[in-house]
């Protein structure tokens, strides 16, 4: 029996739902659904990468990859994840941090200035 | 089985639409964290594009540099520069504007060379006529290695690979000049770093279960480059990777009481000093720089064996490196440089 247009359907069909997770990544109104659409279409590239291999009936090239992926993905979820959680925490009510960066402008730097001008042996961040 | 172009062409639409679309909002979304997930998004479909054209070799290493690298470097930097885009002020709109205009003018005439292009896996080509077919059909012969990328990367090609496994070397060189151990007073800080909470078990169940396997993994990608995708490079980013994620899952300090900065620095320079140093032996027996036929004699082994030795050889040198470099660009970016805290 000929299997591939089924797997070629798989394939496409996956990618419609892969383009829904997109709508998801694009259009979503927090971080954590833009984390959570990224995380499912990696998964989605794994198995698509498989399903590739099987119509090209050279599977034992495309697994390495995709073990590859299932390894890896995990680590940006992970990295997302730390970032939007310093991001999260309330800030201390003695910190300095302002609401511009110091990259981005001279405006800062005045206010910056004075900070290390008074206090230039710190040791420690705040 | 013949591999037919126009087979998945919906496929080829679909995920082109979808990197356009991932492209678009990139650039369109105001959060650093945001726009970082979304070029995650884009390296996982150019993964998939380059897996559809038979690039085997070059989607795993896209693989195993968008997927857990690159991201995780944007998202280390992203910590220390703004976080919140400040609106316009009244000169910028003219130079974007401008900036606009020109990446349109550069886009119509990229758009028109590519009608210069030979057609894809057009076997007239230029390229499929002139070196290709030699590569093919001699290099199991010459270096009884199967898998023909990996003959031409570290063999006929050795030089190229050599300044390669150079430039990631520098890479991590000028990182380290450039960030680490600077003076707080010329440090562009986060002056907030609040500790974290909380005991992340689950987190660290995983990495105590998956570290060993990916690290495994790393060393069979390593050494299977002869016979499947896979070589220094990936290995090296993929063993670099598992580092990363005991840094991310445990803290900065627990990543680098295994792996110190130390012989972080030595393994930088050791993978390229051995490539360079195969070379030199090479040289020494009197054949070319990279000419691994010389290390038949050292070896005892015919001059073709001694070839696909010298690759691996080679390619081991390239993943030390690569490790070292993707741990040492990860210790200093996610921690701004002073090594004390990670992402």
């Amino acid at each position: 029996m000929n299997l591939e247009p089924f797997f070629i359907a798989m394939a496409v069909a996956i990618l419609f739902l892969m383009l829904c997770n997109l709508y998801r990544v694009v259009a979503g109104p927090t971080v954590i659904d833009r984390m959570l659409g990224m995380n499912v279409i990696g998964t989605k590239t794994t198995v698509l990468i498989v399903l590739i291999g099987v119509i090209d009936g050279r599977v034992d090239l495309f697994i390495d990859i995709t073990l590859a992926y299932a390894l890896l993905n995990f680590i940006t979820t992970i990295a997302a994840a730390r970032f939007y959680q310093r991001l999260a925490q309330p800030v201390p009510a003695d910190s300095r941090e302002t609401l511009v960066a110091p990259s981005a402008g001279p405006e800062v730097e005045e206010a910056d200035a004075p900070v290390t001008a008074s206090d230039p042996g710190r040791k420690e961040i705040p | 089985m013949t591999w037919d172009a126009s087979l998945l062409w919906q496929f080829d639409i679909l995920v082109l639409l979808m990197m356009v679309i991932c492209a678009v909002t990139a650039l369109a979304l105001e959060g650093l964290l945001s726009s970082a997930i979304v070029t995650g998004v884009y390296s996982f479909l150019i993964c998939l594009m380059w897996t559809h054209m038979m690039a085997v070799d070059v989607a795993f290493t896209e693989a195993a540099v968008g997927a857990a690298i690159s991201t995780v470097i944007f998202l280390g930097t992203a910590q220390y520069i703004n976080r919140w885009i400040k609106k316009d002020r009244p000169g910028e709109q003219g130079i974007k504007q401008l900036t606009l205009v020109t990446a349109v003018i550069c886009a119509v005439m990229m758009i028109n060379a590519t009608r210069d292009l030979p057609n894809w896996a057009d076997p007239a080509s230029p390229a499929s006529t002139h070196l290709s077919p030699g590569y093919i059909e001699q290099a199991y012969h010459e270096t009884a290695t199967p898998n023909v990328v990996t003959a031409v990367l570290a063999d006929y090609r050795s030089y190229d690979t050599m300044f390669e496994a150079v430039v990631v070397f520098a890479a991590a060189l000028v990182v380290m000049v450039i960030l680490r151990r600077t003076s707080h007073k010329h440090r562009k800080v986060l002056h907030l770093r609040p500790k974290r909470e909380g005991r992340d078990t689950v987190l660290r169940g995983a990495a105590q279960s998956i570290i060993p396997v990916m690290q495994i993994f790393a060393l069979y990608v390593l050494c299977h480059g002869h016979y499947s995708p896979g070589g220094g490079f990936q290995g090296g980013v993929i063993f670099g990777a598992s580092f990363i994620l005991l840094a991310l899952c445990y803290n900065l300090k627990f990543s680098m009481n295994r792996f110190r900065e130390h012989a972080v620095q030595w393994c930088c320079a050791g993978g390229v000093l051995l490539y360079a140093g195969i070379g030199a032996v090479c040289l020494v027996m009197g054949w070319n720089f990279l000419g691994y036929a010389a290390l038949a004699g050292v070896l005892g082994v015919s001059e073709v064996m001694a070839r696909s030795h010298g690759i691996l050889a080679v390619e081991v040198g390239v993943g030390i490196t690569v490790m070292a470099v993707m741990v040492s660009l990860y210790y200093d970016l996610a921690s701004g440089g002073d090594l004390e805290d990670g992402l």
